[in-house]
């Protein structure tokens, strides 16, 4: 009976039109629900195969337990982070005795000793580049790695074959013990990277889906209140209102689920932290899918008769408007309480240990964002009490009226946008902090290294002389390197006096005194300070071992290259890989937060989008609500105009206020962070132009929004539709 | 106060042959009226007859497919659209059987809206306004909201925001059908008594005898067609002329 009913009353034209609307709502939702469960799971896999990866590197602990023995037969690898024009690249070289041995995820069959397999994107750098530059540093390329050995497209990987005499010549290789765990593990960046983008995009999906199903309520207020007339009971019109959303509900879902893999290649482009996406992993399995998919198909329906049935007016006359309870005080509280916890954690600076300071903040951090949505309404409400008395025009004062009356749903609107806000503001205002990190070590080292940027450094671990033989030989002779000196330690029993020739001292530019055989340098010279010789005489009888052979190129980028892929080339590697001193990580962690605050802008954005689509959708809900009393302001003589003007007016308002106070609460919540997280030694600045142009697309995307509104009301503004009261 | 007609008045309104087609259904077929300044008129018919239809192109709101009105010295179809809307806001008002009200705003607000539509200050516009639903008898319900006032107060804050710019001309469509006996009369008298101390012509849409009393003459639309007059004449072709059909019945309403 009651299917029968709900076929006859979705029988009309205009209400298969809102059908439609709906499911165009539902399937713009599910679509970046599953775009960004797709993203969620990219980065587990990627993660995955970065551990694959790092597991091999030299500083990771596998492998150590069990000892090299040549002609075991065992797999021997070594991993080493190389360098190209600032980009890393992750050598894997490896001597086995089988076809494929475990290295990856997938299979990856080796290649001929002397050959390689590059990821696409190494290759396609090789062939970008003079192959002295590049390619030569990893003998001939036979081949590309799959994507299921590469944490990324991007990722630059190499891996390189040989026999197990030269592995062993050339390296200090490991064994390699079994396969890499399937354990998700080392990066927890990645997963709070994930939770971030599914609080600011996830929430604002949901609203929209929210909106939408009620989209489905409110243009059915009158129907509702006349079957409750004819007698139908609370409980049929909430089950009606469900089955009228099930087709609506399945054609969205299904239309989503299409949109998310054919977007899936353009959203896969999107760089997040290291890196894009490989489509496969953005596309979520279809097993997960239905599950998601019937998920959201079945509380659809479930949300329009739960709203159905408390927004159920029984039997009220058509056009009675049930007010909204006054939002109360306390929904100020969480914010407060966040607020007041930022001052309270940067006392407790020393009582706290690092790691419960971080948890604090992320509380903190929490309850503030949270806190901003639940004060919202009543925030909303304050600023058009105060509003009120203020305004003069009709316009103003028609919509400062609703937004007194209706505080949460015009809060409602704004609420996603309120999130992103604070989000990027909080970002990119901790990111002003950041120090780049070589001019930082140039503040601590001295003014005058910028010598050191075109200095290849090599160091000898092992001591061996005739490798630093061989590679002060090598690198020589490569054009565009200057000259090469070689740095022994003393092993006079102190340790650690760098020492150089007095012909190599003559080379630095020192004056060394002519009966003197070797010179004594300050002992910070590696670390990039500018190279003194000490007074102290040295005595050449006490013995030298190499330490570090030190290449100074004519500073350019092809010659640093240059130098390094000779030493690579030649196997003069050893346990070391060359490398530039201005190369080095010097602890950057707000470099994360860099990486975030680009994160965050994209993440912003995209939730702006969709939370002016949900504003748009609210928009046009709250004319059509009240088509009736606009079109009586028609009649009066009120100008098509004005009406446009009372319409902006209601979302402009409380759009502009909202998001002031997101941004501030934002902002402050970044210098917080930076607090905490530099122990009060760095200052924020003024945001960027990142931050600007972020601002400006959400300003659009709302002025956007409000046009589309205006737009598609256009018929209840005008004169069209005057004899519909 | 005599006859519009006798003290040789222009009417107000004056319209000639209005014919206008909805699709299939001929809702005017030809109907020429005036109304005088200051007078009640009330327009009576069945329902669907077309008394909605005339009012709204009497103000402008309908373009007749053919005929013309015109308001003072202005021929509505002359003016662009703008202008008509300026003319609506600034010289009629409006009343209808329910739900005019702004939903979100109190009665006051509601009342100062066409003031500052106006360009009247809010100021002024919040004394006005209370003035006038002081004149209504519901001054003690500005703070109100209009779900929660009675059907009849909530016709009286109508009213008071129709008269509140002291319009030339009041437009009513059915103002008392939502409401019982009593009320309907109280509205009534409230209505046709400040119109008349203003000097407000009112164009009043009623199935209602009883409502009809209250107005000076009235007309009956009968499928798009005026049937029958009581009062003064339908139209004045000649005013200079005038004097030359029926005075007026005797009505309760007309007690000036
Ligand atoms: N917008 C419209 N579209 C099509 N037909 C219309 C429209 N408005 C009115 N009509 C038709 O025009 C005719 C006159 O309608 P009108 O509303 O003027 O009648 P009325 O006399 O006011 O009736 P009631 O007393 O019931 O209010 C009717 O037949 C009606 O169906
Ligand atoms: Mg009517």
């Amino acid at each position: 009976m009651r299917l029968s009913l709900a076929l006859v009353l979705t029988q009309d034209r205009r209400s298969r039109v809102r059908i439609l609307g709906i499911a165009a709502g539902i399937a713009i939702g599910v679509m970046l629900l599953l775009l960004l469960w797709g993203g969620y799971r990219g980065l587990e896999s990627r993660s995955e195969r970065w551990d694959a990866i790092s597991r091999i590197e030299m500083s990771s602990l596998t492998g150590t337990l069990e000892e090299v023995e040549p002609g075991t037969g065992q797999t021997l690898v070594a991993g080493n982070i190389d360098r190209h024009r600032e980009a890393d690249i992750q050598r894997i070289d490896v001597s086995s005795p089988e076809g494929a041995p475990p290295l990856f995820h997938v299979p990856v069959t080796l290649p001929q000793p002397g050959e390689f397999l590059a990821s696409p994107a190494l290759a396609k750098r090789i062939a970008e580049y003079s192959p002295l530059e590049l390619g030569v540093r990893f003998g001939t390329l036979a081949g590309t790695l799959p994507d299921g050995a590469l944490p990324t497209p991007d990722a630059l990987v190499a891996v390189v074959a040989h026999n197990e005499t030269d592995m062993l010549m050339r390296f200090s290789p490991r064994v390699l013990i079994g396969g890499p765990s399937g354990e998700f593990g080392g990066m927890p960046v990645y997963s709070f990277v994930a939770v971030l983008g599914a609080l600011a995009v996830a929430a604002p999906v949901l609203l929209l889906i929210a909106i939408v199903a009620d989209l489905g309520q409110a243009s059915r207020r009158e129907r509702t209140a006349t079957l409750r007339l004819l007698g139908a009971s609370r409980g049929t019109v909430a089950h009606l209102a469900a089955l009228e959303m099930i087709p609506a509900a399945l054609v969205g879902v299904l239309l989503g689920a299409a949109g998310a893999w054919l977007t899936a290649p353009l959203f896969s482009l999107v760089p997040v932290i290291d890196g894009t996406f490989f489509t496969s992993d953005i596309r979520v399995p279809l097993a997960q899918q239905i599950v998601v998919l019937a998920l959201v198909a079945a509380l659809v329906p479930l949300i329009a008769a739960l709203r159905a049935h408390r927004t159920d007016r029984g039997v009220l006359p058509s056009g009675a408007v049930l007010p909204e309870p006054v939002p109360s005080f306390w929904r100020l509280v969480p914010l407060v309480l966040g607020l007041l916890g930022i001052p309270a954690i940067l006392m407790m600076n020393s009582i706290l240990s690092s790691i419960t300071y971080w948890l604090a903040m992320f509380i903190v951090l929490t309850l503030i964002c949270a806190g901003l949505i639940i004060a919202g309404p009543y925030l909303t409400y304050v600023l058009g009490r105060v509003l009120r008395r203020g305004v003069t025009s009709a316009a103003n004062v028609i919509a400062v009226g609703r937004t007194v009356r209706v505080p949460r749903a015009t809060f409602r609107a704004v609420s996603g946008l309120v999130i992103a806000l604070f989000l990027v503001s909080m970002f990119q205002i901790a990111m002003t902090a950041r120090v780049d990190p070589r001019a930082e070590m140039r503040e601590v080292y001295g003014a005058d290294s910028p010598v050191w940027a075109g200095v290849v450094q090599l160091e000898n671990h092992s001591g061996d002389a005739t490798l630093a033989e061989r590679r002060r030989e090598v690198m020589s002779e490569v054009s565009g390197v200057k000259f090469v000196v070689d740095v022994y330690d003393l092993d006079d029993g102190f340790g650690g006096q760098p020492v150089v020739s007095a012909a190599d001292a003559r080379l630095l530019g020192l004056n060394p005194k002519p009966a003197q055989e070797f010179v004594m340098l300050n002992p910070t010279i590696t670390a990039g300070v500018a190279i003194h010789a000490e007074d102290t005489p040295v005595d050449p009888n006490v013995p030298r071992i190499p330490r570090n052979s030190l290449a100074f190129t004519d500073g350019s980028a092809e010659a640093i290259e240059r130098t390094r892929t000779a030493v690579w080339a030649l196997g003069l590697t050893a346990d070391a890989v060359p490398y530039v001193l201005t190369e080095r990580e010097y602890g950057d962690q707000l470099g994360y937060f860099a990486r975030f605050s680009t994160l965050a802008s994209i993440g912003a954005i995209v939730a702006g989008g969709i939370s002016m689509l949900a504003l748009a959708v609210a928009t046009i809900i709250g004319v059509l609500d009240r088509r009736e009393v606009f079109t009586r302001l028609r009649l009066m003589g009120v100008r098509a105009g004005t009406l446009r003007r009372i319409i902006l007016a209601e979302n402009v308002i409380p759009l502009i206020a909202m998001s002031l106070l997101a941004a501030l609460v934002g902002m402050f919540a970044g210098w917080a962070v930076i607090r905490v997280f530099s122990g009060g030694n760095r200052q924020v600045g003024l945001p960027g132009e990142e931050y600007a142009i972020t601002l400006l697309v959400l300003a659009s995307f709302a002025a956007l929004a409000l046009g589309l509104a205006l737009f598609s009301v256009r018929g209840a503004t005008t004169n069209a539709r005057l004899r519909e009261e | 106060m005599s006859t519009p007609d006798a003290q040789g008045t222009q009417p107000l309104i004056r319209a000639r042959d209005l014919v206008l087609n909805f699709g299939q259904t001929q809702a005017l077929r030809g109907i020429s009226l005036d109304v005088y300044p200051g007078e009640v008129l009330a327009v009576m018919g069945p329902s669907g007859s077309g008394k909605s239809t005339l009012l709204h192109t009497l103000a402008g709101v309908l373009v007749p497919d053919s005929g013309t009105v015109r308001i003072g010295t202005r021929v509505l179809g002359e003016l662009d659209q703008a202008t008509r809307d300026d003319l609506r806001l600034r010289e009629c008002g409006f009343v209808f059987q329910s739900g005019q009200l702004l939903p979100d705003l109190g009665a006051l607000d509601n009342v100062t809206i066409p003031l500052l539509l106006a360009g009247v200050r809010r100021r002024e516009a919040i004394d006005r306004g209370r003035a006038e639903l002081d004149r209504l008898g519901v001054g003690q319900y500005g703070a109100r909201y209009p779900a929660e006032l009675s059907g009849g107060q909530a016709q009286r804050v109508a009213i008071a925001r129709a008269l509140v710019t002291r319009p030339r001309v009041l437009f009513a469509d059915e103002p008392t059908g939502a409401l019982d006996s009593l009320s309907a009369e109280t509205t009534m008298v409230a209505l046709t008594d400040l119109a008349r101390a203003d000097g407000t012509a009112v164009v009043l849409v009623t199935h209602d005898a009883r409502t009809a009393a209250y107005a000076d003459r009235e007309i009956i639309v009968r499928d798009g067609r005026i049937s029958a007059g009581i009062g003064v004449p339908l139209v004045d072709e000649n005013p200079a002329d005038a004097g030359t059909t029926a005075g007026f019945s005797a009505h309760p309403g007309f007690s000036r």
